[in-house]
């Protein structure tokens, strides 16, 4: 069964770099933790949204290429690669 | 399992082969780890480029390999070579093969993934390396 969501909200100070801290609860239901990267928005209506940009596996942007890639013929290729290694004997 | 990944698996890869991209979801799931020999990467960036693949995704794609925790490059150096050597000698193996099977046993791997060769099976037969594929 889903959880309801949880409408969190909180009153943050600015700092002097426009750094602001988000609260624990917030922190803790969005499993936002310390280094991870957050998308910031800025909407015509005023509002700033911070949304946690899930960061992406080394193995996860590996698979990514191959929505980018040709596919090849590796059958082909491999029998290509066998007889170029014979011939490099 | 520590797989070593002969320039068969590059392809098949590229050829989005679903073993190939099952095996990649497992290592990140931490279940294996693959090692690169060298000589696999370079045979790789000269077989996907005459294919087609462009090099920045071959960059990627071994970047990618650098970055995981679970997937390695082997670095070869002379205890390697020497390696290679004895086998091209002792079996008649192809150097690059020699290559690929030393990487594999000195990084204590389970498996060489490879594609159906003559020589590794050979070399399967005497127990040096495991040999799989799919």
């Amino acid at each position: 069964m889903k959880s309801e969501h949880k409408f969190l909200t909180a009153k943050v100070k600015v700092g002097a770099r426009g750094q602001i801290t988000i609260p624990k609860a917030i922190r803790h239901e969005d499993k936002i933790r310390a280094r991870d990267t957050l998308k910031v928005t800025h909407h015509p209506g005023g509002e700033i949204v911070l949304k946690k940009i899930e960061s992406e596996s080394p193995e996860e942007r590996m698979l990514a290429i191959l929505k980018r890639t040709p596919k090849i013929d590796a059958e082909k290729a491999w029998r290509e690669i066998v007889r170029e290694r014979e011939m490099e004997r | 399992m520590i797989y070593c990944a002969d320039t068969w698996f590059t392809l098949k890869f590229f050829e989005k082969d679903e073993g190939a991209k099952a095996l990649i979801r497992d290592i990140m799931e931490g279940k294996h780890k693959i090692v690169f020999p060298m000589v696999t990467a370079a045979e790789s960036y000269k077989k996907l480029q005459q294919k087609g693949i462009p090099k920045h995704e071959i960059n990627n794609f071994f970047d990618s390999a650098e970055s995981s925790s679970h997937m390695f490059i082997h670095m070869p150096d002379r205890g390697t070579a020497a390696e290679a050597a004895q086998l091209a000698l002792t079996f008649g193996t192809p150097m690059i093969d020699a290559f690929v099977a030393a990487t594999c046993s000195i990084s204590k791997c389970d498996f060489l993934l490879t594609g159906d060769e003559k020589h590794f099976h050979r070399l399967a037969r005497k127990r040096y390396i495991n040999v799989k594929n799919w």
